[in-house]
């Protein structure tokens, strides 16, 4: 490089820096000019907002979505509680105060509450401590005796969720939580708080989103003390969209009385909607316990119960359908051209296939048995012979027709989809191919094959409106407190790919099962003549029984007694609802799961006008 | 003939007492933004913490001090083409955090590349005008290399999104390109496009970067996000008054009104304590620190070194002025630390390097 080059580089450079330390003198002499303006002219006014008016945003919690039943009876409501505060700034001497605290309020331990104020920093002891949420009369009223003479102590309202029909409803309204930290730092949970509430389980986890509403600002004033001084409402809480549900709380309490000493499910379907008007799960807990924190004892309790009581059998628990299957068995049949209506097997009581022997549940033999009768007397052998002649993945195709092996969809979290079995999915699963001896046990519904409550029921819904499958709903519409706007869920039907006159058939059937001599549920037809119901029973087996002869229910130990089913719908004529019961360990479904149904459908026929005007009850 | 002056006073020790003043005050400072009356340690945990990250500091001025600037000047290209690999990488497979993906991990330690981007422009640019074979003023065909050698990793910084640190490259790299030299007739022209670009280049912004600009303002829009730093902000810097409330006594940072005090809204913390006055002398010192780093441009052995010494010192300008004047309410809200006083370990490392550059360039200056 040149000399000379270096020095008109070096000429320039230096003309140039002049300028720009000049530049930078002005950029500090503005900054000072600005320093000068804030702290010198303005400073009074600043120290002024400093001593006096600090500002902050504090939120305003949106009331939660209330919760309605079909008749606008109120299943979720929220209730003023009490939550009991420390404000440490206040308290004078803390070692009598915990002391009586612990006097008033048992559950606080003196130890724990001198703990906690020991580690607030000294900056925040102008904010409230919660100590315990939720406090009941008694501790109220002695907080509220005694108040004056405990300073440091405050008691605060804050909204409490109360479900009026507790343990009723309990699956199906699902319960609250709070929030956890590993929660707070997900986006989805971008505008929660420490201390939130958060759906759970059943409906609550379900509609969160609308149900939570949007939070409010208030801005405040405090003073150097830190006391509130002045607040004003920067964005007004917009409470949470309210529900209405699909289900008649008066029919939910019959079904929740129903099952009361029972382990299972009951769940009672409209089958020209996909309603759902009543689902139970037993045993069942008390969600009101999880609305506030819900205490040590209580949770272990729930949680230490075998029987799982907040698991919802109704869409969580899994089950062979047994004999409640055969009408789905024998639509395939009659769709695929192996049978007619009249095609006849006869029964001996057992049926060979190779060297195996299966064997009908009546062991004297039906003798010969068509298609209404394998129904109505629910011969296992015309089943036998029915799955000898269709492949396994032609039932398959049928079942899952009827929404078995997959979610229904019905709005609830955590619905488990039960199984279908099919050829792929053995040779997937468990490796190996399929027998054709497995096919006879599929036909009878036991096996692989498992389905939910639910699923039963909404398999039935096409068999009693003549053809069309209904995607269960809990929600009918969604109510927005501020507009009044209303979201109506629409029903979701889907009509069945089978020639009507055929499920006609299996529809007859099915009421001779219940109203016709030698029918396995004649004794609900005798009991309740009024309903014309029609239904299929079924027995699940919990352990598969070895050869020899069956022996006394009453002498198998519960856990390994059979599951009873039983699938009704009633009137006949013009079906208006349709039930399913699965009791656990219940042994035969005509006795102990038929009488579950048949009560249901005349408790909501009754309160119907039509049954009342016919029989005249009142 | 020139007398070899001792080893020892060719180091610039005033730039040095500069910044040690500064980066003392800057602890104290952070002591009393993290004090509290019922403290259990003598030492909080932020001031421990700074104290360490000096010490490494200490080392990376060490290293630029140490190795012959006229390195740099060789290795200037390929460690502007390494910037942009990383650049690129980051956009590909960086880390992302709220909203914008601004680091990458390496060996398990994770470092944002648009640090080394700064400086990778700085060395290219004065390599580049160092280099120039035509005299200046530069007319703007004859900018178009530099120009691009700025508007790459501008554009990739900017695609992070961190409009922040692409703002300052551009500012850095304004300045140096003007103390090279550019004609009058084309800085007009650069301004009026720069405008508009800005005018346009509105709708590219994501919300939360047009929500700091409404807010800068009309700060009552928001009072709870950034209007709310900067009203904070400004009562905690106005109540400090003349003579400021004392050390330890700013009752603003005491109840922690401030948000960020002791990184980003530092010097609010130091203004309410010592006032007008000790505000004032902070930007004096900070005015003279600056004076030094132009006087070591001027002074240098050649070219590369001017260049090299002017866009380290436009550095500590920009960073300077846009944060005070953030703090006061005369720019925006946009996350840069002021240099050598904020709270974090990685401005301080960097910024002791970038000094130790210019004990270099003054070390290795012509002595007659």
């Amino acid at each position: 490089m040149s000399f000379i080059d270096q020095q008109t580089k070096q000429e320039q450079l230096e003309k140039n820096v002049r300028i720009i330390l000049a530049v930078i003198c002005l950029a500090a002499l503005a900054l000072v000019a600005r320093l000068w303006y804030l702290q010198v002219i303005r400073g009074g006014d600043y120290n002024l907002q400093a001593q006096n008016n600090r500002i902050r945003v504090r939120r305003m919690r949106a009331l939660r979505g209330l919760v309605y039943d079909r008749h606008r009876r109120l299943l979720a409501d929220n209730h003023p509680g009490f939550n009991l505060s420390l404000i440490p700034e206040n308290v004078i001497d803390i070692e009598s105060l915990a002391a009586a605290i612990q006097r008033h309020v048992p559950d606080l331990e003196a130890v724990d509450i001198i703990h906690r104020y020991g580690e607030i920093p000294r900056h925040l002891h102008y904010k409230p401590v919660k100590l315990k949420n939720n406090l009941d009369r008694d501790e109220l009223a002695r907080l509220a005796a005694h108040q004056s003479g405990l300073p440091g102590i405050l008691v605060e309202i804050e909204p409490l969720r109360t479900y009026p029909f507790d343990d009723d409803c309990a699956h199906i309204l699902g319960y609250l939580g709070f929030i956890n930290e590993e929660e707070l730092s997900q986006p989805a949970y971008e505008s929660y708080y420490p201390d939130d509430l958060v759906g759970r389980t059943g409906i609550e986890a379900a509609y969160e989103e609308v149900l939570r509403g949007t939070d409010g600002k208030r801005q405040v004033e405090v003073n150097a003390m830190g006391r509130e001084v002045r607040s004003h409402v920067l964005a007004a809480p917009t409470a949470g969209a309210s529900l209405t549900l699909t289900i008649d709380i008066e029919l939910q309490r019959h079904a929740a009385t129903l099952l009361k000493e029972l382990t299972g499910a009951i769940v009672a379907l409209d089958p020209h909607t996909g309603d759902v008007l009543a689902m139970a799960s037993s045993p069942t807990f008390s969600n009101n316990l999880f609305a506030a924190r819900i205490s040590r004892e209580d949770w272990q309790r729930i949680h230490g119960n075998p029987l799982h009581p907040l698991q919802n059998r109704a869409i969580q628990g899994t089950y062979p359908p047994g004999s409640t299957f055969k009408p789905i068995v024998a639509a395939a049949a009659l769709e695929d051209g192996v049978i007619t209506e009249r095609t006849a097997f006869f029964c001996n009581g057992t049926h060979k296939m190779g060297d195996t022997a299966f064997r009908c549940w009546n062991k004297y033999g039906h003798g010969g048995v068509d298609l209404g009768r394998s129904l109505k007397e629910s011969c296992d052998v015309y089943y036998y012979n029915l799955g000898e002649q269709i492949p396994i993945d032609r039932i398959a195709h049928y079942a899952e027709m009827f929404g078995l092996g997959r979610e229904t969809g019905i709005d609830l979290p955590e619905e488990r989809p039960g199984l279908v079995p099919t050829s792929s999915w053995k040779l997937k699963h468990i490796h190996q191919q399929w027998y054709g001896g497995e096919t006879l046990s599929v036909a009878i519904g036991q096996g692989y094959t498992t389905a939910t409550p639910l699923q039963m029921a909404a398999a039935y819904v096409p068999l009693a409106n003549g053809g069309t499958w209904f995607r269960p709903r809990l929600v009918r519409d969604i109510i927005r407190p501020e507009t009044g706007g209303r979201i109506v869920t629409p029903a979701a039907p889907r009509g069945l790919e089978i020639d009507p006159r055929h499920l006609e058939k299996i529809r007859r059937a099915l009421w001779r099962v219940v109203n016709e001599p030698r029918g396995t549920a004649h004794a609900l037809g005798r009991q309740h003549p009024e309903l014309e119901m029609a239904g299929k029973t079924g027995t699940a087996q919990v352990v598969r029984m070895g050869s020899g002869p069956p022996p006394d229910e009453e002498e198998i130990p519960w856990k390994y007694r059979d599951h009873a089913w039983f699938v009704g719908f009633a009137p006949f004529r013009e079906p208006r609802i349709v039930v399913a019961a699965l009791v656990e360990h219940g042994g035969h479904g005509g006795s102990a799961a038929g009488p579950l149904v048949s009560e249901l459908i005349a408790r909501y026929l009754g309160n119907g006008n039509e049954a009342n005007e016919r029989s005249g009850e009142p | 003939m020139s007398i070899r002056q001792p080893r020892i006073s060719r180091i610039d020790g005033g730039l040095l007492l500069l910044c040690v003043i500064l980066f003392t005050l800057g602890c104290l400072t952070i002591y009393s933004a993290a004090f509290d009356p019922d403290m259990a340690s003598w030492l909080p945990h932020h001031c421990r913490r700074q104290l360490l990250w000096f010490v490494v500091g200490i080392g990376g001025m060490t290293i630029g001090f140490a190795i012959d600037y006229h390195l740099f000047e060789k290795i200037a290209y390929p460690v502007y083409a390494l910037a942009l690999i990383l650049l690129v990488l980051v956009l590909l497979m960086g880390r992302t955090s709220m909203g914008a993906t601004r680091w990458l991990t390496v060996a398990g330690l994770t470092f944002q590349p648009s640090e080394l981007a700064k400086l990778a422009v700085i060395m290219a640019l004065a390599r580049y005008f160092s280099r120039r074979r035509i005299a200046p003023p530069y007319n703007l065909r004859e900018l178009v290399i530099p120009f691009g050698l700025v508007a790459f990793p501008f554009l990739l910084i900017i695609r992070q999104p961190d409009l922040g640190t692409a703002m300052l490259v551009a500012l850095i790299s304004a300045a140096m390109i003007f103390a090279a030299g550019i004609t009058r007739h084309s800085m007009t022209t650069i301004c009026g496009l720069a405008g508009a670009a800005a005018a346009g280049g509105w709708h590219f912004l994501h919300d939360y970067q047009q929500q700091r600009i409404l807010t800068f303002i009309s700060p009552e829009m928001d009072p709870r996000g950034a209007g709310y730093h900067i009203a904070q902000s400004k009562i905690a810097v106005g109540s400090g008054g003349i003579w400021g409330k004392g050390f330890l006594k700013g009752t603003q940072t005491l109840l922690h009104f401030l948000p960020e005090q002791h990184t980003d809204f530092i010097f609010a913390v130091y203004a309410e304590q010592w006032g007008f006055l000790g505000g004032s002398l902070l930007i004096a010192v900070f005015l003279l620190f600056l004076l030094r780093g132009l006087t070591i441009g001027t002074e240098a052995r050649d070219p590369f070194g001017s260049y090299l010494a002017i866009g380290i010192t436009a550095t500590f300008f920009w960073q300077f002025f846009i944060n005070i004047g953030m703090v006061i309410g005369l720019m925006p809200v946009v996350g840069i630390p002021l240099p050598l006083f904020s709270y974090g370990g990685t401005s301080l490392l960097t910024s002791l390097t970038l000094i130790g550059i210019l004990l270099n360039i003054h070390f290795r200056k012509k002595y007659f």
